[in-house]
């Protein structure tokens, strides 16, 4: 039973953490918190589904379209919300970015339904049994394109141009300014991005349960936060291993706990972390900006 | 000097206050006003249109709907102009209070439909019952609402009458191991009394009772492989149907062969939509009539098919129940509250389309039918 | 005598005098008499929220769980034990401004958006034990048939009695946290807020006034929730969600954060408007989130926005 606990949290540990990775780079290069990641997440999902729907496309289409499309929604999220206010304080930016997410979310119950439905996947289920641990073609595609996406930002941030001015206006604005980067470019893809992964998340969750509702952005979004920030929120290391470990947790936390309290685990630990070791597991302190 | 900014409160203040009494002035002036011949009178619903329960919440508004419509050319309804105002309780009880708040106020409603959530019907019931309108919910089984006041009733089947049935089910199936499965809420955790109470009682066993938290849950692996290694043969749910399809999908998937019992919130379409082959073999017990031998029923279904486009399910079915009900009330005692109330508390064995309804303490004892899915249709079952 | 509430004195009597003949003017009509008692409500939590949000800049997103944890104090006594509703008040007040000092201990190690995401925690997990705790709280069923308050032999029975008492409980809330602008905490508050560092370096204990800021929120919000649970007669966890607390945190932010007239607009403003565009139906939520963003787009500092605040600020330090 362990391993299969294991393996059931790993999935959605995976999911976790694509989402909790958009919030850590938009926190890592604007300093603010989007609250519209959630919703992004659920818009991209979709987007996925309508053309899974409508044009009988395979998964791989689905998800390419959903993050294109998240992608784009992503820097229109910024557009409208964060833009005016990159020198404001971080609440006026949490705020606007809710207010977005409210009106996303209300508008896509508006235009999808605010029932669950099926996600045609357009493959058959192949479920394969290793020492008593059931495992299924799903959970293989989870985990698979989670870590093709992970290894590819990873390298992305490190060695494309693009990466390392993301990286030199996290670290400091004014700098990047001065050394000619397009600062407002930058953020620009960043929101992209992390809208992308987001999406890929989405339509990864809803293929998997074969299920997407509306509201599905809300508790999603509330749970990569905390995986951002028990990793420690900026580092894109810290999101991955935080993202995972609150899969693990919560689905221990049901199996031997209580699952009437499964919720509640993820936030204990963001509790207990941020007490100990408030900047997050793998996060460096971030010195306060004047 | 700082005159100004008082000056903007005051000038605030001041259109607050006539916004108000303006309003005021319009909604207290005598309702029920004659147009023509017609007499105007209004339906109050209060259900969530919005949010994880919207679903339903439109169901049940839609078949109010139908319910008017059908009825539209009913002789005894002749004199009165009927107007169906549905407002959304966001499954918010405080939405729900400001919703009985506005139709207290408002003499033309002569009865109120709702809510959907026994949190949201026992914040309105208060309300309305001071303003002495009966309330008819569709959709809550909470056991407090039973003998809650002379003004609240509902055509929805108690927790007791579901839960005991489902247990008299699996009984006659000779299963002796069960797991109990609800969500965390009123009408799970009613349903979850009933099983705990009435199980151990067959002298059967429950291996395992776990719960979840509604519409934010979608992993259920935790929960299931637990429930396989605790040998549970079937499991009684306490759950709606779209976590239930979630349920039985991942049971599957993890290689288990386990029944599944619901109660009537299964009964719609949405569950054989979601849960595909996971879900052959799926029992619930509803109160909406099977038989398409009876006219009402048929006339029902096919009606909110055509209209729609949407299979109906138990809510809508109680919701249309309701609206007959309030209608039949009205055509007899005219739009008066108090005769209203009479009416609905005298009424005896009303033939709606979820079977006969008598209200005992607000409740109907209702008649359920056994269902069963087998290829993808529910399909009435004796065992 | 220049606060926030620098009104002249006939102003004030008009202003009072006008809402208190309220329930005559809107006579039977219930459903406005009900908004206005739910602006009141809210006008309690909003301030309540601005003295730790905006005077004392600590970023609070659980707020809704003070007022949850007053409510389940007062309808659980009362219901349970038959207490009278006066001696639950000042009880629920105390005990949520003990929850607010347990919230405050993170604040001491972390700050900004961390201790938001603390503090929604803390919401959140309140919900959890709330719906889970069964024994206690009644769990997701709620606690229905919570009494009427009485006073000398006669239980409130109409609006306008609740009107009136919790348009006592706003007031008293509205002056109190007049007077804190004002007060040294206050001045202490707007420091800690401006530059924590700073404040430091001037001698001010950082860790108590965010541990005052944090108690003092909790109890008025906490004594909201007591009038709540009374007025609305029943409560379940569903009343006490993210969702509301984000609903004062608009109303805060909306007035002018650290504002406490700002908070009282707010309020005043998001509780009518909705109710006022019911019309709309599902529309009205989409218009609520696109006002939101504009108005932070536009103008974060909010309508009496906190530039006014820090000028009084200055200007009562300036001219005494």
């Amino acid at each position: 039973m362990i391993l299969q606990q294991l393996v059931n949290g790993l999935a959605v540990g995976a999911v976790y953490s694509l989402i909790a990775l958009g919030f850590t780079m938009i926190y890592g290069v604007l300093r603010i918190v989007n609250f519209a990641h959630g919703s992004i997440y659920m818009v991209g999902a979709f987007m996925g589904l309508t053309v899974a729907k409508h044009l009988h496309t395979n998964l791989w289409i689905s998800i390419t379209v959903a993050m294109l499309g998240a992608a784009i929604l992503g820097i229109l999220v910024d557009h409208v919300s964060t833009r005016q206010l990159r020198s404001a304080d971080p609440y006026s930016a949490l705020l606007s970015t809710l207010g977005v997410s409210i009106a996303l979310s209300v508008t896509a119950e508006l235009i999808w339904g605010s029932s669950t439905q099926p996600f045609p996947s357009g493959m058959a289920v192949h479920t394969y049994e290793v020492a008593g641990v059931v495992v299924n073609s799903f959970f293989l595609i989870i985990i698979g394109v989670t870590l093709v996406l992970m290894v590819a930002l990873y390298l992305f941030v490190q060695k494309s141009p693009l990466g390392v001015a993301m990286r030199a206006v996290s670290h400091s604005v004014d700098t990047a300014r001065l050394m000619g980067i397009n600062v407002d470019m930058v953020i620009r893809m960043t929101f992209a991005i992390s809208g992308a992964l987001a999406a890929a998340g989405g339509v990864l969750v809803s293929v998997y349960y074969d299920a997407i509702y509306p509201s599905m952005g809300y508790v999603a979004g509330l749970k990569a936060f905390t995986a951002a920030v028990v990793g420690g929120i900026g580092s894109i290391p810290g999101a991955i291993l935080g993202g995972f470990l609150l899969g693990l947790a919560e689905n221990f936390g049901a199996a031997y706990l209580s699952s009437g309290y499964k919720d509640a685990i993820a936030f204990t630990i963001l509790l207990a972390v941020l007490l100990i070791k408030p900047a997050g597991l793998l996060g460096r302190h971030l010195v306060q900006k004047l | 000097m700082l005159k100004r900014p008082w000056f903007r409160t005051g000038a605030l203040a001041v259109a607050v206050a006539l916004l108000l009494t303006a309003c005021g002035g319009a909604a207290s002036s005598p309702g029920g006003q004659s147009v023509g011949a017609a007499k105007k009178v209004k339906l109050g619903l209060g259900a969530p249109l919005t949010g994880s329960s919207g679903e339903d919440g439109n169901l049940i508004k839609n078949a109010v709907v139908l319910a008017l419509e059908h009825r539209k050319d009913d002789a005894k309804l002749k004199d009165y102009q009927i107007e169906l105002v549905a407002e959304d309780d966001k499954a918010d009880p405080k939405e729900g209070a400001a919703i009985a708040n506005k139709f207290a106020g408002d003499s033309a409603i002569f009865g109120y439909i709702g809510d959907y959530n026994s949190s949201v019907t026992l914040a309105a019931a208060p309300i309305l019952q001071r303003a002495g309108i009966s309330q008819i919910s569709p959709g809550s089984s909470s056991p407090k609402i039973t003998g809650f006041s002379e003004f609240l009733f509902r055509t929805q089947p108690t927790d007791r009458t579901s839960g005991e049935n489902l247990v008299n089910w699996a009984q006659e199936l000779s299963i002796k191991k069960v797991a109990v499965i609800y969500e965390n809420t009123d009408y799970g955790k009613g349903l979850q009394n009933v099983y705990e109470g009435n199980w151990p009682k067959t002298g059967g066993q429950i291996v395992t009772t776990e719960s979840y938290l509604s519409g934010q849950t979608s992993d259920f692996t935790a929960i299931m492989t637990k429930v396989k290694n605790a040998g549970a043969e079937a499991i009684l749910l306490g759950s709606l149907y779209n976590e239930s399809a979630a349920m039985a999908k991942q049971a599957k998937q993890l290689g288990m062969n386990i029944q599944f019992f619901g109660s009537d919130s299964m009964y719609g379409p949405g569950l054989i939509d979601l849960g595909k082959e996971a879900v052959e073999g799926f029992r619930v017990v509803s109160g909406m009539n099977p038989g398409s031998t009876d006219p009402a029923s048929k006339k029902f279904a096919d009606g909110f098919k055509a209209k729609f486009n949407k299979e109906p399910n138990s809510f809508a079915g109680q919701a249309y129940d309701a609206a007959n009900i309030f209608l039949d009330a009205l055509a007899a005692a005219g739009p008066d509250r108090v005769k209203i109330n009479k009416y609905i508390h005298d009424l005896k064995d009303f033939p709606g389309v979820t079977g006969k309804t008598t209200f005992v303490k607000g409740d109907a004892d209702k008649t359920l039918y056994r269902f069963q899915v087998q290829s993808g249709k529910f399909v009435n079952v004796q065992k | 005598m220049l606060t926030t509430a620098g009104l002249p004195l006939w102003g004030r009597y008009l202003l009072v005098g006008g809402w208190l003949l309220v329930p005559l003017l809107l006579g039977k009509w219930d459903y406005g008499l009900h908004v206005l008692i739910m602006v009141g409500v809210y006008v309690v939590l909003a301030l309540s929220l601005n003295l730790v949000n905006g005077m004392a800049g600590q970023l609070n997103l659980g707020h809704a769980a003070f007022f949850g944890i007053g409510s389940y104090i007062t309808a659980l006594l009362m219901v349970e034990k038959a207490w009278p509703f006066w001696a639950t008040l000042p009880l629920a007040f105390v005990i949520s401004g003990m929850f607010g000092l347990l919230v405050g201990l993170p604040a001491l190690r972390v700050s900004g958006d961390y201790l938001g995401i603390v503090t929604l925690g803390f919401g959140e997990i309140t919900r959890l034990v709330l719906i889970n705790w069964i024994d206690v709280t009644h769990g997701p069923m709620g606690v229905p048939g919570i009494p009427a308050p009485t006073l000398f032999g006669y239980a409130f029975s109409s609006k306008a009695a609740y009107f009136y008492l919790v348009t006592l409980l706003a007031a008293a809330t509205w002056w109190v946290m007049d007077r804190l602008a004002v007060s040294k905490i206050g001045l202490e508050m707007l420091a800690l807020k401006e530059d924590e560092r700073v404040a430091q370096a001037l001698g001010i204990n950082v860790g108590r006034v965010k541990l005052q800021a944090f108690a003092i929120g909790a109890c008025f919000a906490g004594l909201a929730g007591a009038f709540y649970a009374v007025y609305i007669s029943f409560i379940s966890p569903d009343s006490f969600l993210f969702n509301d607390s984000a609903v004062i945190l608009c109303m805060v932010v909306l007035g002018g954060m650290g504002s406490v007239l700002g908070s009282v607009v707010g309020a005043v403003i998001l509780i009518i408007a909705p109710e006022g565009l019911r019309f709309l139906g599902s529309w009205r939520m989409v218009l609520y989130g696109i006002l939101l963003t504009v108005m932070m787009v536009r103008k974060p500092s909010g309508i009496w926005g906190l530039e006014r605040r820090v000028r009084n600020a200055i200007r009562l330090t300036a001219g005494g």
